[in-house]
C-alpha cells in the first residue's frame, strides 16, 4: 500500500469541461497551439477523442485526437492529412504541473494508441516544438517509439515543429 | 404535390446501379459494374430498394468514419430498410456512445494478450488442417481450410468444449441463408439448437462470455454479441481464406515470392483481405441532409457503402489496383471498415491467415487453380462456395 494520490481517472471530456481544459492548454502555450473557449469547443466537437484525467476532481491532464478528413485547419494536421488516407493524430495533449513526472502522459497516449488500433489506424501523428525548443517533450515521444518524418514552420514561420509518426 | 418538390433530384442510373445490386453479377464478376460506377455514378441513387451507392475510396471513407451523421441504427444491409427494431440486434446496429459501451466489452474478449494466448493452438489446427493436403492432388480450399479452421477458432476464443464443435459447425453453416445444403426445417432446428447452445453459454460459459458478464453485460447482451462473434468471424474468415487462395492461384508469381520471401507474408495478408474484400458492402442511414462528393443526400436516406469498390479503387492504389501485389505499399484498404465499427476480431482474422500462408508456403511451392471458383450469389458477403486448387 502507498499514501499516494489516487490513479486519475478518465473520461470523455464534457462541455462543463472546457473551462479548465482552456486553462490547462493556455499554461502551456507556446508549447501546445493558444486557443479560445469557441475554437476549444470547435476542436472537441471536431475530435475522435477527447479525454480528461480528473485527480480529486480537478483536470490532470487531457488529450484531443483527430481521425481523417475531419476538416481541421492546422497546419500540421494538414501536413500528416497529405501523408496518409487513414492516420489518428494527436492534436494536442497537456499535463498539470502538479501531474508531472507521474506518468500520466504515457498513460494518455496508452489511450490514444489503443483508440488507434480500435478504428483501424495504422500510425499516430503528432507533432513537437523545436524553435522555441520543448526538449521534454521531444525526448517523451522519442521514448514512446515516434521517429521524426518531417519539419515545418508555422504560425507565420514563428515556430518550428518536428512532425512525428508512430507506425502501429 | 409531389414529396420531392423544391429537393434537387437525386442522381440515377438505373441500369448500373442493378448490376452491382444483381445476385448474378456479384457471382460472374461485380468489379466491372464497380469501376464503371466509379467513373460515372460515383454517388448514385437506386430506386428499389431506395438507396444511395457509393462506390469511391475518399467517399466510402468519409461516410463509414462519420457516425454522427452515418447512422447505423437503420440497419446494416438492404434487407433492413424499413425494420423497426425493438432493441438493437446487434452491436453493429448501435451509434455511440451505445455503441462503444458494447465494443468497449467486446474487445476485451479480444485483446491482445488473449489473441496471442491463442497462437499456439490456432498454428495446430492450421498444420493439421495443412498437413491433409496432398501435393498434386486436387483439393478444395473451402472444405480443406477456409471453412473448418475459422469456426474451431471461434470454438476455442469462446472456451467451448470441443464435444460442442461439430454441432456448432453444422449450426454456423445453417445460419447463413441460402448457403449448405439445408433443408428449410433442417436449417430451423440447428438454429434453434445453436440458440440455445449460445445462450446456455452467455449464461455460464468461460471465455469471451465470461469477459462479456465481468464487463457488466447482462444476459441477453452477452447473447447477442457472442451470437454476433460467431456469425461476423465465422463467415468473413472463411471468405477470406477461401478468396486470398483463390487470388494467389490466379497470380502464381506472387505464391513464389512468399515462397521464396516469408517476411512478406504480414504484407500479403493485408492484399489478400484488400482483394477479397470479405464484406462487400454495408448500409448506414443520414441523420441529416448531407452533401457528399457534390450529391445532396436528404435525411433518412439509406447509403451503401462499397467497400469491395473502394478497396479497387485506382484513386487510392493506383493503376495496378485489379492486380494481387502482395507487397503493395501503401495498402491503407477498408476490408475491415474504418472508424468506430473497425471489425473487433481484425487481429484474430490477420493472425489466422497469416499461420494458413505460412503454413502453405512453407510446405508448398506452387499453387494453382484445379477448376473455376464458384462464388456465391451475394451482393453483402463475397463468399465462396468450391475453391478447387491443387498444390506442389
Amino acid at each position: 500500500m502507498t499514501d499516494g494520490p489516487a490513479a486519475p481517472r478518465l473520461r470523455s471530456l464534457a462541455e462543463s469541461d472546457l473551462d479548465e481544459v482552456l486553462q490547462l492548454n493556455q499554461r502551456w502555450v507556446p508549447h501546445v497551439g493558444s486557443l479560445r473557449f469557441d475554437s476549444l469547443a470547435e476542436l472537441v466537437d471536431l475530435a475522435e477523442l477527447a479525454v480528461g484525467a480528473f485527480a480529486d476532481g480537478e483536470l490532470a491532464g487531457f488529450v484531443v485526437v483527430l481521425g481523417p478528413g475531419a476538416g481541421y485547419a492546422s497546419p500540421n494536421y494538414r501536413y500528416f492529412s497529405a501523408r496518409h488516407r487513414l492516420f489518428t493524430y494527436v492534436d494536442r495533449i497537456a499535463i498539470a504541473p502538479r501531474a508531472q513526472g507521474t506518468g500520466l502522459g504515457r498513460v494518455l497516449y496508452e489511450g490514444v494508441v489503443d483508440h488507434a488500433r480500435g478504428v483501424g489506424s495504422p500510425v499516430v501523428c503528432a507533432e513537437v516544438n523545436l524553435d522555441p525548443p520543448n526538449p521534454g517533450s521531444q525526448a517523451f515521444h522519442e521514448r514512446l517509439g515516434f521517429v521524426e518524418v518531417g519539419r515545418q514552420w508555422t504560425y507565420d514561420d514563428t515556430v518550428q515543429v518536428q512532425m512525428l509518426e508512430l507506425v502501429l | 404535390m409531389s414529396p420531392d418538390a423544391g429537393q434537387e433530384p437525386r442522381p440515377t442510373a438505373p441500369r448500373l446501379t442493378a448490376a452491382a445490386l444483381d445476385e448474378d453479377v456479384a457471382r460472374s464478376d461485380p468489379h466491372p459494374t464497380y469501376a464503371r460506377l466509379r467513373d460515372e455514378a460515383p454517388v448514385v441513387w437506386h430506386e428499389d430498394p431506395g438507396i444511395w451507392l457509393v462506390s469511391r475510396y475518399d467517399d466510402v471513407l468519409a461516410v463509414n468514419r462519420d457516425t454522427r451523421r452515418f447512422s447505423s441504427t437503420g440497419g446494416v444491409i438492404p434487407i433492413e430498410i424499413g425494420i423497426d427494431y425493438p432493441s438493437p440486434p446487434t452491436m453493429m446496429h448501435t451509434d455511440p456512445p451505445e455503441h462503444t459501451r458494447l465494443r468497449r466489452a467486446v474487445a476485451r474478449g479480444f485483446r491482445p494478450s488473449r489473441i496471442a494466448s491463442l497462437e499456439q493452438r490456432i498454428r495446430g489446427h492450421v498444420d493439421s488442417l495443412v498437413g491433409a493436403i496432398a501435393p498434386g492432388e486436387p483439393f478444395d480450399a473451402l472444405e480443406a481450410v477456409a471453412a473448418p479452421l475459422p469456426i474451431t477458432v471461434i470454438c476455442e476464443l469462446l472456451d467451448l468444449p470441443s464435444a460442442d464443435w461439430e454441432s456448432m459447425r453444422r449450426a454456423s453453416d445453417a445460419v447463413i441463408p441460402g448457403a449448405g445444403d439445408f433443408d428449410e426445417d433442417e436449417r430451423a432446428g440447428l438454429n434453434a439448437q445453436l440458440e440455445e447452445l449460445l445462450r446456455a453459454h452467455a449464461r455460464d460459459g468461460g471465455g469471451l462470455a465470461a469477459d462479456l458478464r465481468e464487463a457488466g453485460m447482462d444476459a441477453e447482451e452477452t447473447y447477442i454479441l457472442v451470437n454476433q462473434v460467431l456469425v461476423a468471424g465465422n463467415e468473413t474468415t472463411r471468405n477470406l481464406l477461401a478468396g486470398g487462395l483463390s487470388a494467389f492461384a490466379g497470380a502464381p508469381d506472387q505464391w513464389r515470392r512468399v515462397v521464396e520471401d516469408p517476411g512478406l507474408v504480414p504484407g500479403a495478408v493485408e492484399e489478400m483481405l484488400r482483394f477479397t474484400t470479405p464484406v462487400v458492402s454495408f448500409m448506414r442511414t443520414t441523420t441529416t441532409d448531407v452533401d457528399l462528393a457534390g450529391v445532396a443526400l436528404r435525411r433518412g436516406d439509406p447509403v451503401l457503402m462499397l467497400w469491395a469498390s473502394a478497396n479497387r479503387d485506382p484513386g487510392e492504389f493506383g493503376d495496378d489496383a485489379d492486380t494481387f501485389v502482395v507487397d503493395r505499399h501503401p495498402n491503407h484498404h477498408l476490408a475491415f471498415g474504418f472508424g468506430a465499427h473497425f471489425c473487433v476480431g481484425a487481429a484474430l482474422a490477420r493472425l489466422e491467415a497469416g499461420l494458413v500462408l505460412e503454413a502453405m508456403t512453407s510446405r508448398f511451392g506452387g499453387l494453382e487453380e484445379a477448376g473455376p471458383p464458384r462464388r456465391s450469389p451475394s451482393t453483402v458477403i463475397a463468399g465462396y462456395e468450391h475453391v478447387p486448387l491443387v498444390a506442389h
